[in-house]
C-alpha cells in the first residue's frame, strides 16, 4: 500500500518547479506526485500536514560543511549533525574531505553516505578529496570515488600550491563528470593570518589574510578553467576581488558556481575588534563592509549561486583559547536559514531568490532533489518565514555552541523537514515557539 | 522642620585666630630646641595651618621651622572602600627627617585613623626624635589609642555630626561650623 | 566580572583617564626618593604576574612596583608554567585564580589573550604586552617621560619609526599620544607598516628624514629579529642606513628633540651608539618612570573590585 503525504493549507515556493502560491502538496512514497493549486480530499491512511501561514519549499542544500564524522566525534556526529540540519531545514550535507581519515577512499565515501542517511536522517553527499591525503601531491581515484557516492572533488579548505597539478585534475574531472571545488585561498599570502588584514587587524595586532590571497586563487582557478573547459564551483568567497574573477569567467561563458557563507553576508571584521571573540574567527575570514555589500549584491543578481552554513563545529577547547590558536569556523546548520531571511528583511533579497540561493546546491551539483517538481524525491522543509527563533545554547541540537549568534532571534521557524516524504523533524510546541 | 543641613558657628575667625596663636606657643615652650623643630601639614587644610604655624614661631623666635605636606592616601585603611579613589597628591618634606621634631599638623582630630595613616607616612621618611601633633578642633570620638599635644579647641559633638573647616587660604573665609545630617534630624523627631 | 578594573589597552581609556593615570604615576615617582620605598596601600592582596613570554625589564617593573605598594606578588614565568605541559592559559588562570588573586598581570605573545582573561577570570586584568597588540603600561611610561620632559604632549610632533606592523609599543604609543592631542608620524620599511595604520590616529611616511623634520621626540623601535618569521628587509647595514638614527638625521629635528627607544637597543642597526648615549636620549628615563606608571597602574586597578 501507497504512503500518502498531503502538505496542505501553506503557500508552495519552487523556483525550480515554478511554484509561487497557496496550494497542497502530493506526496506518494517518498517522491512528489502534484503540487495542487487548491485543496485535496486526503485518502484514508494520508497523513496531513497542516502548513497554515508557512512557506513549503525543497529541502535546503549546503555545499560546505564538516560532520565531525570520522575523527572530531567530540565536535559532532552524524546524529547530530543530522539532528541540527534538519532544524535548519537542511535536507542534504556535503561533507568535505577533510575528516580523519581523510575521505579519499572509496570505502569511505560508500560508508557516509549509506551510514550518514541512517544516522543522521538527511542525505550525505560528500564531496571526496582531490589529492591523496590532501597532501596536493598525487590525485585520487576519481571514478572510483564517484561510482561511491561522491558528488564533487576538492581538497576542502587547502591550498593546491602546484598549478600544473590543479590545471592535470581539471582537466580529469571533464571525464569524470563532477565538479571540481575550489577553495579560493592562497596559504602563501596568508602566511600565519588569522582576519581579514586591514585597519582592524593592524589594530588588534593580530596577523592579517590580505584579500589577495583569495583573489589570486580565485583568477588562478578562472584561468584555468578556461584552459580546461572544467566545470568548477568557487567557493566559499568572501571578497568583491572574487567577484570580479567570477563575473569575468562567466562572461567567457564558463560553467563557473560559486557560494558564500550565511555569516559573510552579515558580519565584517570590525566585530571581532570588540573583543577578539574566538567564534567570530572563520575561514574566509570576516571582511569589511564594502565586501559584504559586493557579496550580497552578487548573491541578489545570481552571479553567486548558492548560500553554504560553513558548519565548522568546534568544542570549547578548540575556541575558549587565544584567538591566534582557536580553531577556524562556525556552526552554520542551524542560523543559516534565518541569516538568509534577515536578507529578505533587510530587503537585500526576495523571498523567493531566498528559496533559490538555499536549494541552489543541487543544481551545482546536478542532484535530483532541491525541486517540488513531480517526480522529485520528497526532500520538503516547511517553514514560517516571519516568526522568529532565538539562538540558545540549550536549544542549539548540533553538540557545537561556537555561533557568534548565541542570544540573537533570527526569523523562521521550521516546523517540519521531510527527506524522502518521511518527517525527520517537527518543531515541538514548547520547544520550538517561545 | 527645615530640610536644611543644621549649621552652627563654632569658632569665627578671630576665635580662631586666637586659637591659632595659642597654638604656636604651646609648640614653642614644648619643642625646644626650635631648630630642629619641622612643622609637617598633613593634606588638605593642615598645610595652611603649618604655614600660619611657621609664620607665628618666625613672629615669636626669629626661626623659622621648615613645612612638610603629607598626603596619607597610600597609607590609609580606608582607601579602597569609597567608591571613587582618591587622588594621591604628592607628598613634600623638604628636609632630613631623621633627628627631626616634628609637629604633624592638622585640622580636625576626630577617629585617630588619619593620625595614624600620618605617622606611618613620616615614619617611612626616617626616624624622628619625637612626632607630636596639633590640631585646630579636637571633636573627640576617638577609635584608636591618641591624643593630641596641641589643641586648639574642644568641641562637644554627636558621632554622626560633622566639623567643617573653612581656611582662608583654600575656602577664602576662616570659620568653623558644626553640622547635624538632616535624615538623622528627621528619625530624631 | 564584578566590575574589576582591567588594563587591557588604551585605546579603551578617554584622555581624561590616561591624564588620570599619568598624575598619579606622577605622585608614585616621589616614593623613589624616601629612605623607605615603600608603602601599606595593597597590604593583603595579590599580584600575580604571568609571564608567559620572555621579559626581564617588564616583569621586574612589575615585581618591585607591586612589593613597593606592599602586595604579596607571585611570579609565573613561561619556563615554570604548566602552559609549557599543554595546558591551556584559561586552564592556568583558572588555577592561579583558586588563590583568588585581586590582580594578575599578563606577558602573552598572543593579542587578545588579556580580553580572553578578562572575560573568564575574577580577578583584574593588566596587559603586560599581549603579542602585536598592545602593551599600555609602556605607552604610558612613554607619555609620562615625555611630558616630564616637554611640560605637555598636546602639539608635540612625535615620530616613531621601525617595525610598526609588529610592534605593540608603537600601538600604545600612537593611541595614547595621539589621544593627548600629539600629531604621531609612523615610518618605516613598507613591509613594516601594516595597512590602515592611519585609523590609530597618526600618518604614515616611508621617509626618514620627513618623520623626522621638526620632530619634538624620536621613538626608535626596536627590531624583533627573533619575531619576525618572513623576509621584511634585506639587511642589517641596509636598514641602518634607511630607518636607523644617526647624528646628522636628529640634526632634521628640532634641537631640543628628545630620543625614546623601548629597550634593549640592537646598537648600531636601529640607533647609533652616540645617540643612544647622548644628551637627547631619556631612555633610562623610561625605566625609572615604568615604575612609577606600574604603581600607579596597580593602585588604580585594586580599586575596581570595591565598588
Amino acid at each position: 500500500m501507497s504512503e500518502v503525504t498531503l502538505i496542505t493549507g501553506g503557500h508552495l515556493l519552487c523556483p525550480w518547479a515554478g511554484l509561487d502560491g497557496p496550494g497542497t502538496l502530493e506526496i506518494i512514497d517518498g517522491q512528489i506526485v502534484a503540487a495542487h493549486a487548491g485543496g485535496v480530499e486526503p485518502g484514508p491512511g494520508a497523513i496531513r500536514l497542516d502548513a497554515t501561514g508557512c512557506l513549503v519549499t525543497p529541502g535546503f542544500v549546503d555545499l560546505h560543511v564538516h560532520l565531525g564524522e570520522p575523527g572530531f566525534e567530540h565536535r559532532e556526529d552524524l546524529a547530530s549533525a543530522g539532528a541540527a540540519a534538519s532544524r535548519g531545514g537542511f535536507t542534504t550535507l556535503c561533507p568535505g574531505p577533510e575528516s580523519a581519515p581523510v575521505n579519499d577512499h572509496r570505502d569511505l565515501t560508500e560508508a557516509l553516505v549509506r551510514r550518514g542517511r541512517e544516522l543522521s536522517g538527511v542525505r550525505i553527499r560528500p564531496v571526496a578529496a582531490l589529492t591523496r591525503g590532501l597532501r596536493g601531491e598525487r590525485l585520487t581515484d576519481m571514478f572510483d570515488l564517484a561510482s561511491g557516492g561522491a558528488v564533487a572533488f576538492g581538497d576542502g579548505d587547502r591550498h593546491i600550491a602546484d598549478a600544473g597539478l590543479l590545471r592535470r585534475a581539471m582537466e580529469y574531472s571533464r571525464a569524470v563528470g563532477r565538479p571540481l571545488f575550489v577553495w579560493p585561498e592562497d596559504a602563501t599570502l596568508v602566511h600565519g593570518g588569522v582576519m581579514h588584514e586591514g585597519s582592524v587587524s593592524t589594530r588588534l595586532g593580530l596577523a592579517g589574510i590580505p584579500a589577495a590571497a583569495e583573489i589570486a586563487a580565485a583568477w588562478r582557478a578562472v584561468v584555468l578553467a578556461e584552459q580546461t573547459g572544467a566545470v568548477i564551483h568557487l567557493g566559499p568567497i568572501s571578497t568583491a576581488g572574487a567577484i570580479e574573477a567570477l563575473r569575468a569567467g562567466r562572461a567567457k561563458g564558463l560553467t563557473i558556481t560559486a557560494s558564500v557563507g550565511g555569516a559573510h553576508l552579515h558580519l565584517t571584521d570590525e566585530e571581532i575588534g570588540k573583543a577578539y571573540s574566538t567564534a567570530l574567527r572563520v575561514r574566509p575570514p570576516l571582511r569589511p563592509r564594502a565586501d559584504v555589500e559586493a557579496l550580497r549584491g552578487a548573491l541578489a543578481e545570481g552571479l553567486i549561486d548558492t548560500v553554504t552554513s560553513l558548519h565548522r563545529p568546534h568544542s570549547a577547547v578548540e575556541k575558549e583559547v587565544e584567538f591566534d590558536l582557536a580553531e577556524p569556523g562556525m556552526a552554520g546548520l542551524e542560523t543559516t536559514l534565518g541569516l538568509v531571511l534577515r536578507l529578505v528583511d533587510e530587503g537585500a533579497l526576495t523571498l523567493r531568490r531566498a528559496v533559490e540561493v538555499l536549494t541552489a546546491g543541487a543544481r551545482v551539483l546536478g542532484l535530483p532533489e532541491g525541486t517540488l517538481a513531480p517526480g522529485a524525491p520528497a526532500d520538503v522543509v516547511v517553514f514560517d518565514p516571519k516568526s522568529k527563533v532565538r539562538v540558545e545554547a540549550e536549544s542549539l541540537r548540533s553538540k557545537a555552541r561556537n555561533t557568534p549568534f548565541l542570544g540573537q532571534a533570527l526569523p523562521g521557524r521550521v516546523a517540519w523537514t521531510l527527506v524522502g516524504g518521511r518527517v525527520i523533524y517537527a518543531a515541538e510546541r514548547g520547544e520550538e515557539w517561545p | 522642620m527645615s530640610a536644611l543641613v543644621d549649621r552652627r558657628l563654632v569658632l569665627d575667625a578671630t576665635a580662631m585666630r586666637r586659637a591659632i596663636r595659642r597654638l604656636a606657643h604651646e609648640i614653642i615652650e614644648k619643642c625646644e630646641p626650635l631648630d630642629r623643630l619641622a612643622l609637617v601639614g598633613v593634606r588638605t587644610r593642615g598645610v595652611p595651618l603649618a604655614h600660619r604655624l611657621q609664620a607665628l614661631v618666625h613672629e615669636v623666635e626669629g626661626v623659622r621651622p621648615p613645612v612638610g605636606e603629607l598626603d596619607i592616601t597610600l597609607y590609609r585603611d580606608d582607601v579602597f572602600e569609597g567608591l571613587d579613589l582618591p587622588v594621591v597628591q604628592p607628598t613634600v618634606l623638604p628636609f632630613e627627617v631623621a633627628g627631626r621634631s616634628i609637629v604633624l599638623v592638622d585640622d580636625v582630630l576626630f577617629t585617630g585613623r588619619t593620625t595614624r595613616a600620618a605617622l606611618d607616612a613620616v615614619m617611612d621618611w626616617g626616624r624622628p626624635r619625637a612626632v607630636h601633633l596639633a590640631v585646630l578642633v579636637d571633636r573627640g570620638h576617638r577609635e584608636l589609642p591618641l591624643h593630641a599635644d596641641f589643641i586648639g579647641a574642644r568641641i562637644e559633638t554627636q558621632r554622626d555630626e560633622s566639623i567643617r573647616v573653612q581656611l582662608c587660604e583654600i575656602d577664602g573665609v576662616d570659620r568653623v561650623d558644626l553640622q547635624g545630617r538632616p535624615e538623622r534630624r528627621g528619625e530624631d523627631a | 566580572m564584578r566590575g574589576r578594573r582591567h588594563l587591557l589597552e588604551l585605546a579603551a581609556l578617554s584622555a581624561p583617564e590616561i591624564e588620570h593615570l599619568l598624575d598619579l604615576a606622577d605622585s608614585f615617582g616621589g616614593i623613589t626618593q624616601r629612605a623607605i620605598k615603600k608603602v601599606p596601600t595593597l597590604r593583603g592582596r595579590t599580584v600575580v604576574n604571568l609571564f608567559l613570554e620572555a621579559s626581564t625589564r617588564t616583569r621586574t617593573s612589575f615585581e618591585l612596583a607591586a612589593k613597593r605598594l606592599s602586595a604579596d606578588t607571585l611570579s609565573i614565568s613561561g619556563g615554570s608554567s604548566s602552559v609549557v605541559k599543554g595546558e591551556t592559559l584559561l586552564d592556568t588562570a583558572r588555577n592561579l585564580a583558586a588563590y583568588q588573586p585581586d590582580i594578575i598581570v599578563l606577558r602573552h605573545r598572543h593579542a587578545g589573550a588579556p580580553h580572553l582573561l578578562a572575560a573568564n577570570i575574577d580577578a583584574s586584568i593588566v596587559n603586560a604586552g599581549d603579542g602585536a597588540h598592545e602593551h599600555p603600561t609602556q605607552g604610558l611610561l612613554d607619555l609620562l617621560t615625555i611630558r616630564q620632559h616637554k611640560r605637555r604632549i598636546d602639539g608635540l610632533k612625535v615620530a616613531i619609526i621601525g617595525d610598526i606592523a609588529h610592534s605593540r609599543v608603537a600601538r600604545s604609543a600612537i593611541v595614547g599620544l595621539s589621544r593627548l592631542g600629539a600629531q604621531v608620524v609612523v615610518c618605516g620599511p613598507p613591509t613594516m607598516l601594516p595597512p590602515g595604520i592611519e585609523a590609530l590616529g597618526c600618518t604614515a611616511t616611508l621617509c626618514r628624514d620627513e618623520a623626522v623634520a621638526d620632530a619634538d621626540v624620536v621613538m626608535m623601535l626596536r627590531i624583533q629579529k627573533e619575531r619576525l618569521s618572513e623576509e621584511l628587509f634585506p639587511s642589517d647595514r641596509e636598514y641602518a642606513r634607511r630607518y636607523g638614527l644617526d647624528s646628522a638625521t636628529l640634526r632634521k629635528a628640532k634641537p631640543d628633540c628628545l630620543v625614546m627607544h623601548p629597550g634593549p637597543i640592537n646598537r648600531g642597526v636601529e640607533l647609533e651608539p652616540a645617540v643612544a648615549d647622548g644628551p637627547q636620549s631619556i631612555i633610562l628615563d623610561q625605566v625609572t618612570n615604568g615604575l612609577s606608571v606600574r604603581m600607579a597602574v596597580l593602585y588604580h586597578c585594586a580599586g575596581g573590585g570595591e565598588a
